[in-house]
């Protein structure tokens, strides 16, 4: 009897020993294995008909990427800003299998009654608008950006009423419109608010847009007709920073599309895995004017070093 | 080791004791073989395509424009046959090392179909040693390796378009034009078509080939010819114009037609010329090759005689439907229009401002 | 506390009720595994700090390497400025020939790090440049720091931060960063010189290229700042230049060239610094501690692979020398436990290791020595048993032969010839059958013969007060029994049931065979006796009470029979007060060749 229980005491203990040593040598292969897990599937949704504008966002969301074991797929609109389509590429995405998604709503009110309809939605992380249902989003803080920019505005306002484009109302640039235009009422500044810039010449002296791609045309325009009005704007690509430059644009709200992509990336790829989030705030944002540009500060801001985005 | 211990204590070993050893061997030895069975495949095949797709340079017009089709038409694709297609899309920011590594990092990820724009044709047989070791199928686009390259991987194809022919159709843009308006660009009159032009980086296949075979094309057609000045602009614009504005100053009014490797340079000649606030009527023919948007923007304005469109989105397009045969086990001759079993050549096509009234006329 | 003495006790109850063989092997092995596992732990730290030394000289290594690269960059890039100073601008006179060319050829040549050559006279206007290209209208350059610095301390080269260029007019590619390298030259135009600067723009991804290349290990990397600890290159630059991540570069602008340990933002981490010649620029290589502190987690589990293989055959090895050790001596136990038991047969096995042989031969033949023993107390205690008897035999007769001799001369006397005749004749009889030439078990004829003379003398002395039978069962015959066992019986039943009584009493004798015991009964209807009087008539602790006659003699009887033929035997009393008494003796039914067996094991 005592026999038994003996025998059978050590074969455990020599079953236990053995496994422990099968364990530990097989453990390199498991690990490896574990270190390695599938990459993320993540799919960024932009509101534009092709990925140029977001170039630099692009190098942070692929920065973040290779450091989180992500893979992105870019996705684009036949479109512009059509947000039915971008609900539909949406469905297919999820439908896909991504793991997360990372939009830049083109309409954040159909966006939002989308995700509702999806309760079993893959985890959303916007940027530029907020969208009701989505586990995070990254942009500045709307509102301060428009007044500031307003601000800005102010310093140099010699009088005459003040244009506002302001194509999307519901989105992030709609609530930068408003900041503004709360800004500039207060000063009692007349303010009209139009989706673009008039096809003739507009009256205004004073013209703000509170969206890279508005900005941009914007300042061509002006530089093409030689229009007179003082431009402000946000953005902080090649293209607007050289229309900054060369005076087109008076004052630019930028701040760095580098992070915002790297943190929308960031946020996906956390929400995806489910892991602690690190909430980073509102992105910073600053007034450059063109005389500001080369400023060591604003050099850091506006202008992506090209840095090797393999490692 | 166990066989050893029994059989030198066997002498007091009872049996319960030899089955001990004899159980614990066992144990241990289907433990390894479970290991060994799950330390099987690694590589995912999760039903979805995926390319990578390395590029010389994203700032490159051309191959940025490039990228953007190519996006475009895997979502198309994607939309199309039900099949998930993923792009991985690097800039290898002309350095051959850096592509190196991309080219590493792709197949590292399983991808199942690799496009390689090479920064220097010369380094193509590393990358196909790469991808025949992985036996990844491989298309190189834009810029193409010597015919030993391609034959060093029998999955090895090539999209692009032939660089003689871009040449040979950019000289016969300007033969037309010398001779159906002969009185305008031969501003000397001596009927010797004197003539600028603007190379591309040294040693490019495409520089070197398109600035051989227009002048040829010209001189078949029976034109005599005579050059004032060439310089490498290496496809810039800047650079390109500030060279332009160099040749104004030094020929001025003798150069009747600039001919330009590729439209940014051709634009950088219009920018001097714009520049030196010469009327547009003075101004010498010019004339470029890609068809880039603000190229034929150009050409709608008049400042631009004309380019050669080379086909980016049908590069990219028979490189989605060549990577999409391959990746589904097809033959990629069903799928693609091939010359040589590994080559796809896409037609350029000259582009005028009468080319562009015609497009957008329908 | 009370927990943990409670687990002590209860431990040290569990080790003390262990069997030899699990606290040899589990001690063993517990030894073996706490020496491997302290032969472990010394090894890895050793490893560890060996490691970390390694980690140490293979960045300054590393380190010493790109130092020998960026300087050897950084060298071409001076002999660049050094060509365009003394072999173009030294010997041209600027008035009568443009130096377009010459810049552009060193240009051309050195494309791929040169973003731009550019030289501007005193007040910041640009004298020439290549690529060629047009000044920005904003740009001035003479208010510009790698300006000012070349003016202010004119021997030198100065070498920039990164920085956007900012200088020349470029409509599809701008805003390259840069590094600027200025030098102070002098300028020839119509023969009078002139201050000027030079500037040579190095593309950033040169200097990206000669640090980028550079591994560090697990984790590890290398970064490249300035002497007031400005970030010149860094593999994450673009996240620390977007407010992303912070790097320690301002406290290694501070550290000596050597290696450092430092915390940054809670994680040990080795720094190793190696300052650029010339440009005061320090290179900074970083290791984490985690890369040498675990060593690499493989090699790590392949050591405790080890570990526990060898605990494993440790284990293995003990639990074979600890059965081999304890297995004969838990067969001797067993053995042991057997003869505890009470069986004889019992083998006693010699195995194992010497001591072990030993014991079990010493308690061997302490087994036999104590059966030996025992067998000479069993023959003694027999032969003591035997004179007892001999002697309680012989107390019968003197007694008995007095009062009959005394009946036989009151015979004669009073002429009572023929009974007088008759008893001794009886007389003679029963003392030729007492002797029975010494034998101790008789016929059972011989028995009841015995008792019938004995019973005739009696009936002459009592004068026919009772009468007597003796009834024998035909299967008795040929049977053996022990020798005067019923007359003492019969005895007993005339003077205690007889003597009071009247002329009725009846005596009766019956033997039978009941199986395989002789049943002998002796009935009277005398007196009787009540039942624990009865019982205790054969108890052998009560008191000898001498009466006239003696009940000495029914436990004599009874004694004697269960001496001889064990406990199942003996005698049996059954009586009522005025009912008479019934004594049964029960005897094995001997044989003549049983009988002869007992007698020759008796006088053993």
């Amino acid at each position: 009897m005592k026999r038994d229980r003996n025998d059978l005491v050590e074969i455990i203990i020599l079953g236990v020993l053995g496994s422990l040593v099968v364990l530990t040598l097989a453990a390199p292969q498991l690990l490896q294995v574990r270190r390695s897990p599938p990459l993320l599937s993540l799919s960024i949704l932009l509101r534009d008909t092709d990925s140029s504008g977001w170039t630099v966002a692009r190098q942070g969301m692929e920065q973040a990427a290779d450091e989180l074991g992500a893979e992105l797929r870019f996705l684009t609109l036949t479109v512009q800003n059509d947000s039915e389509e971008q609900t539909a590429i949406l469905f297919r995405e999820i439908d896909g299998g991504a793991d997360a998604l990372v939009v830049v709503p083109a309409g954040p009110d159909d966006l939002t009654l989308a995700l509702s309809q999806r309760p079993d939605h893959c985890p959303v992380v916007t940027l530029e608008s907020s969208v009701e249902g989505a586990a995070g989003i990254v942009a500045p803080t709307d509102e301060e950006v428009g007044r500031r920019l307003a601000l800005a505005l102010l310093e140099d306002w010699t009088g005459g009423p003040v244009l506002l484009l302001d194509p999307l109302p519901q989105t992030g640039i709609g609530a930068r419109a408003e900041g503004a235009r709360a800004a500039l009422e207060e000063r009692g500044v007349p303010v009209r608010q139009a989706a673009a810039l008039p096809q003739d010449r507009p009256e205004e002296r004073w013209v703000m847009a509170f969206e890279p791609l508005a900005t941009q045309q914007a300042a061509e325009r002006k530089e093409a007709e030689e229009l007179g009005f003082a431009l402000y704007g946000v953005g902080s690509g090649a293209a607007i920073t050289a229309q900054l430059e060369r005076g087109n644009i008076s004052a630019l709200a930028a701040w760095s599309d580098y992070a915002a992509g790297y943190l929308a990336v960031r946020q996906a790829v956390e929400a995806a895995m489910r892991a602690d989030r690190q909430d980073p705030g509102p992105l910073a944002f600053s007034i450059v004017r063109g005389e500001d540009i080369y400023a060591p500060e604003n050099q850091k801001l506006l202008f992506p070093i090209m840095s090797s985005s393999g490692r | 080791m166990h066989r050893k211990i029994k059989s030198c204590c066997s002498r007091s070993c009872h049996p319960p004791a030899g089955e001990t050893a004899g159980r614990t061997g066992a144990l241990f030895l289907l433990s390894l073989l479970l290991l060994l069975a799950a330390c099987g495949g690694q590589r995912r095949q999760d039903g979805s395509l995926r390319i990578g797709v390395a590029l010389y340079a994203q700032d490159d017009t051309f191959i940025s424009s490039m990228s953007q089709d190519l996006e475009q038409l895997a979502q198309e694709a994607e939309k199309a046959t039900g099949l998930k297609i993923t792009l991985l899309i690097s800039d290898s920011r002309s350095n051959q090392t850096v592509q190196m590594d991309q080219v590493d990092r792709f197949l590292d990820r399983g991808c199942d179909v690799l496009c390689v724009n090479l920064v220097d044709r010369t380094a193509a047989a590393v990358i196909s040693d790469k991808a025949a070791a992985e036996g990844v199928p491989l298309i190189y686009f834009n810029r193409q390796p010597v015919a030993e390259d391609i034959q060093r991987w029998d999955q090895t194809y090539y999209v692009g378009a032939s660089a003689p022919e871009s040449g040979i159709l950019q000289g016969q843009l300007v033969l037309d034009a010398w001779e159906q308006d002969r009185a305008r660009w031969d501003r000397s009159g001596d009927g010797v078509l004197q003539y600028a032009m603007l190379e591309g980086e040294p040693g490019h296949q495409d520089a070197l080939l398109r600035t051989e075979y227009s002048i040829k094309a010209l001189t078949d057609g029976g034109v005599e010819v005579e050059r004032l000045a060439r310089d490498t602009a290496n496809w810039n614009r800047a650079q390109a114009a500030a060279r332009t504005q160099q040749w104004l100053e030094e020929f001025g009014g003798q150069i009747e037609v600039i001919l330009s490797n590729n439209d940014d340079m051709a634009l950088g000649a219009i920018d001097a010329l714009n520049e030196s606030g010469r009327p547009m009527e003075d101004w010498p023919l010019i004339v470029g090759v890609d068809a880039t948007a603000p190229a034929l923007e150009a050409v709608a304005a008049g400042q631009l005689y004309g380019t050669v469109l080379n086909d980016g989105r049908g590069q990219a397009q028979a490189m989605i439907d060549l990577a999409l045969a391959l990746y589904s086990g097809e033959d990629p001759a069903g799928a693609v229009d091939l010359t040589d079993e590994r080559y796809i050549w896409l037609p350029y096509r000259p582009v005028t401002q009468k080319d562009l009234d015609q497009s957008q006329d329908p | 506390m009370t927990f943990f003495r409670d687990l002590t006790a209860q431990w040290g109850e569990r080790y003390r009720r262990m069997s030899i063989q699990m606290v040899l092997s589990l001690s063993f092995t517990a030894v073996a595994a706490v020496g491997i596992l302290l032969m472990g732990i010394s090894l890895i730290w050793r490893f560890s700090s060996a490691s970390e030394q390694l980690v140490a000289e293979n960045s300054q290594r590393v380190l010493a390497q790109a130092n020998l690269n960026l300087d050897s960059y950084l060298r071409r890039m001076m002999r660049i400025a050094d060509t365009v100073y003394y072999q173009v601008l030294k010997d041209t006179d600027l008035a009568q020939e443009g130096i377009a060319g010459p810049l552009s050829l060193l240009h051309e040549e050195n494309r791929d790090d040169l973003v731009s050559l550019a030289v501007f006279d005193s007040r910041g206007a640009l004298v020439s440049a290549a690529p060629l290209s047009a000044m920005k209208t904003s740009a001035a350059p003479a208010r510009s720091d790698w300006f000012q610095s070349a003016v202010q301390s004119m021997e030198n080269l100065h070498f920039s931060t990164p920085h956007v260029q900012d200088i020349f007019d470029d409509p599809d590619s701008p805003y390259r960063w840069v590094v600027s390298l200025s030098h102070h030259v002098e300028l020839t135009r119509d023969g009078v010189t002139e201050g000027g600067v030079l500037l040579v723009d190095m593309s950033f991804s040169g200097i990206e290229q000669v640090c980028r290349g550079v591994t560090l290990g697990e984790g590890g990397y290398l970064y490249l700042i300035d002497g007031d600890g400005e970030l010149i290159y860094h593999p994450r630059q673009q996240l620390i230049y977007a407010g992303l991540l912070e790097e320690n570069n301002r406290a290694a602008a501070g550290y000596r060239d050597g290696s450092h340990r430092e915390r940054f933002q809670g994680q040990a981490r080795q720094v190793t610094v190696k300052t650029v010649g010339y440009t005061g620029w320090k290179l900074v290589g970083v290791a984490p501690a985690a890369s040498w502190l675990t060593a690499s987690p493989q090699l790590f589990l392949f050591g405790l692979s080890l570990l526990f293989f060898a605990i494993f055959l440790m284990a293995f090895l003990n639990f074979r020398i600890s059965a081999r050790i304890a297995d004969p001596i838990r067969r001797l136990e067993q053995s042991i436990k057997e003869l505890e038991s009470g069986r004889e047969d019992v083998e006693i096995e010699e195995g194992g290791c010497y001591e072990v042989q030993h014991l079990s031969r010493s308690v061997r033949s302490m087994v036999s020595t104590m059966r030996h023993l025992m067998d000479d107390i069993i023959h003694q205690e027999s032969q003591k048993r035997r004179s007892e008897l001999e002697v309680l035999q012989s107390q019968i007769n003197p007694h008995f032969l007095y009062n009959t001799l005394d009946s036989v001369i009151w015979m004669t006397e009073s002429g009572q010839q023929d009974e007088a005749i008759q008893m001794v004749t009886s007389l003679a009889r029963f003392f030729r059958i007492s002797l029975s030439k010494g034998k101790s078990i008789i016929p059972l004829t011989d028995e009841l013969d015995h008792a019938k003379h004995y019973m005739n003398i009696q009936q002459i002395r009592f004068k026919n007060r009772f009468t007597s039978r003796i009834q024998t069962g035909a299967d008795t015959e040929g049977l053996y029994t022990l020798k005067l066992i019923v007359q003492p019986i019969l005895e007993n039943a005339i003077y205690h049931g007889m003597a009071n009584a009247e002329d009725d009493g009846l005596i009766q004798v019956s033997a039978y065979r009941e199986g395989d015991a002789l049943i002998v009964d002796v009935a009277d209807n005398g007196l009787g006796m009540r039942p624990e009087v009865a019982a205790s008539l054969l108890d052998e602790d009560r008191p000898e009470v001498r009466t006239s006659g003696s009940g000495i003699g029914v436990r004599n009887v009874h004694q004697r029979i269960r001496l001889t033929f064990g406990a199942g035997y003996g005698l049996t009393i059954l009586s009522e007060p005025d009912e008479g008494t019934l004594v049964r003796i029960r005897l094995p039914a001997l044989t003549r060749e049983e009988a002869a067996r007992c007698q020759e094991g008796e006088v053993l």
